[in-house]
């Protein structure tokens, strides 16, 4: 008859399944312990079993190996009930998450539009982009190419201007338009 | 007579029936018009006109209803903005949104102008800068759902978001804010309403 040797720390669900075939074994085994209800029974059949039952193989293996993914799912993060609307509004509407008015809002002094006090004024940037494009462009014509750029310095001349003493040695470009009030003459 | 028809009128408002239709005997309306697709609540509000006022009564400050239907944009996200501009004056309004990053406030500084130029065009109000935003609402627009593929040829469907925003301009400054409430205050209420209290069916 198989011989049950409980190894020292078996996995639980072994250990269970165990104890209840050890259980079913003893109230088979002793019925008058538990009240005489099965009749008199004799060894109906006997089979050569090995010493003890195999034991589990890499015991202390598994119990270091991370739980695999069907375990990990039962664990994860999920809502446990439908967040409601009165719950959801509190969040979205908290004073956090409100836009909050500027105080930095200020008039160009230049040309009356709406600036931020530490940012350059929008219109008046535009404008002087504009020009330099065009300023740009003359001298792009000048140079006919890429990596043409003169060693000297340039100059911007605009209609009725004639180029000073200072202007010697230096490239000028011509602009076919009256000076603008904002780039001031050297 | 023509007096006494007018004045035998209510003090209420009446909805102007005639020019939508374009003539005054309903047999007469054979509808061969190409109107517009069907003008929402919020246009015809425009619409009413009430009766001249009396000499006494106080000034009726000009009212301007404006919106913009299908912007492609969240109603969530741009409610933020409808927020921010509420009970502000025009000017302040138009100041906020210039300088606001998000994708709405580009549409609500272009609905707030074009508000004002009808206004002042239309409405017969004096001053540009002096209205002030009454209300400002955000609607759903129609929403349409579209295939979004991802990996390993699994796929989601996604909704295009679009949504309407509606704006009410009033002449005059703006109201002063309401002082919030204290807790002193609610206090206050809850025991006057613990002592408004009455027994019922009883001597």
């Amino acid at each position: 008859m198989a011989v049950v040797v409980l190894r020292s720390a078996p996995l639980p669900r072994l250990r269970a399944l165990l104890q209840r075939c050890w259980g079913r074994l003893q109230r088979g085994l002793l019925p008058a312990v538990c009240g005489a209800q099965s009749p008199p029974w004799g060894p109906a059949l006997a089979v050569q079993a090995p010493a003890c039952l195999p034991e589990p193989a890499e015991d202390t293996g598994e119990s270091n190996e991370v739980p695999s993914l069907f375990d990990s799912i039962l664990w994860m993060a999920a809502p446990k009930k439908r967040r409601t609307i009165e719950v959801n509004r509190c969040r979205r509407r908290n004073p956090h998450k409100l836009i909050k008015v500027k105080r930095n809002i200020d008039v160009c002094p230049e040309c009356g539009n709406l600036k931020q006090k530490h940012v350059l004024c929008g219109y008046c940037y535009a404008k002087v982009k504009a020009e330099t494009q065009l300023i740009r462009k003359e001298m792009g014509k000048m140079e006919g190419g890429p990596f043409n750029a003169p060693t000297i310095e340039t100059v911007v001349l605009y209609d009725g201007e004639k180029p000073t003493e200072k202007d010697e040695g230096k490239r000028i470009i011509e602009r076919a338009r009256k000076r603008p009030p904002w780039f001031i003459q050297n | 007579a023509g007096g006494a028809w007018v004045r035998g009128l209510l003090g209420w408002a009446r909805p102007e029936r005639w020019l939508a239709s374009g003539s005054v005997f309903p047999l007469a309306c054979i509808h061969t018009s190409t109107s517009l697709q069907k003008l929402g609540k919020w246009e015809k509000k425009n619409r009413i006109v009430y009766p001249p006022q009396l000499p006494g009564e106080p000034r009726r400050p000009a009212e301007i209803y404006h919106c913009r239907r299908e912007i492609k944009y969240s109603k969530d996200k741009m409610w933020y903005l409808a927020k921010l501009i509420k009970g502000m004056s025009i000017d302040q309004a138009l100041a906020q949104l210039e300088f606001n990053d998000k994708k709405g406030a580009k549409v609500i500084k272009e609905v707030l102008l074009e508000a004002q130029e009808m206004a002042v065009r239309n409405h017969n109000v004096e001053f540009k800068s002096n209205l002030h935003i009454a209300e400002s609402l955000t609607g759903r627009g129609r929403y349409v759902k579209r295939i979004r593929y991802h990996g390993k040829g699994m796929f989601g469907i996604m909704k295009i978001v679009r949504c309407h925003y509606f704006v009410k301009l009033v002449e005059g400054p703006p109201p002063p804010p309401e002082p919030r409430k204290t807790g002193f205050d609610q206090a206050k209420e809850y025991v006057q309403q613990l002592r408004n209290r009455t027994l019922v069916h009883t001597l």
